[in-house]
């Protein structure tokens, strides 16, 4: 018995090096634009495909129309008590809603989030890291 | 028999742990997400877990694949697939849709009963080749009549 667990216990502790170097290598952005809870970067979201997602675009309507991420619903705070009915009458099971708004609009963005998991009961939400500005990038 | 059935259900288990934790360990920034998803951790140890959980897979793998630290990797691979198995029955307990992310990114949504499934045969065959090394150990090992003095499995 004592073999067996000095054995697991070597295993577990062997992992612990490459976990380390990879969490250096793959983890840096951490270090130059963190993640708050309940963000999600372009890249990862450009994973997801398109039916996955409910966009919930939070910028003035004008700049909606100028451009915005295919499938986007344009939901400017101002807007909430229309613009939650349609969010509602467009969300699925199988949708992960992600907000997005300017770069300068995160504060907001993560207050829909918010609104939306207390006022709409969704479980999950995500906020664009960076917004518009980044998705585009 | 046993010999054979032993030894296919180590390559196939060492096999298996090896590739999901590399598919996982090459994005770990997916992996944060999918644990994330599960609701069971805070943001922080979504990350920790993301970084070191594959890692552990594919040290287990290998030592399974390569017959080093063996017993110590019979545990490890018990443990894990305790561990998926809990946490997928546990998400579909409480209605959660997730991607379960034992694959890397490319799982879709989680159908749960094939994925149930899935996770009781790995914990299954998990459990089944543990039992078949005690056994063997047992025959080899110097109390029994055997007395050809072979150490348990390394």
């Amino acid at each position: 018995m004592s073999q067996l667990i000095r054995q697991l216990a070597l295993i577990l502790a062997a992992a612990l090096l490459p976990a380390a170097a990879s969490a250096a290598l793959q983890l840096r952005w951490r270090s130059e634009t963190p993640l708050q809870p309940g963000e999600i970067r372009p890249s990862t979201a450009r994973l997801w495909s398109h039916h996955q997602v409910l966009w919930v675009d939070i910028r003035p309507p004008a700049r909606f129309e100028a451009a915005h991420i295919p499938g986007a619903f344009n939901c400017p705070p101002e807007q909430w008590t229309t613009g939650s009915q349609e969010v509602l009458a467009r969300w699925s099971a199988e949708k992960a809603v992600v907000i997005y708004g300017d770069d300068d609009q995160e504060t907001q963005a993560h207050a829909m989030s918010q609104r939306m998991r207390e006022q709409l009961g969704f479980e999950t939400t995500y906020v664009l890291k960076g917004g518009w500005q980044a998705w585009r990038r | 028999m046993a010999q054979v059935t032993r030894t296919l259900l180590r390559v196939l288990l060492g096999a298996l742990l090896l590739c999901a934790g590399a598919l996982k360990a090459a994005d770990t920034q997916q992996f944060t997400l999918s644990i994330h998803n599960f609701h069971l951790t805070n943001w922080s140890v979504s990350v920790l877990l993301a970084v070191y959980l594959p890692w552990l897979e594919v040290i287990t793998g290998a030592a399974l694949l390569l017959r080093r630290l063996y017993a110590g990797a019979l545990a490890s691979t018990l443990l894990l697939s305790t561990l998926f198995f809990a946490a997928v029955a546990s998400a579909w307990s409480r209605a959660i849709d997730i991607s379960c992310g034992c694959f890397g990114a490319s799982q879709n949504q989680t159908h749960y009963p094939s994925h149930l499934a899935g996770n009781l045969a790995l914990l299954a065959a998990a459990a089944a080749l543990s039992i078949l090394e005690w056994r063997a150990w047992r025959e080899k090992s110097p109390s029994s009549t055997n007395e050809c003095g072979d150490n348990p499995p390394r």
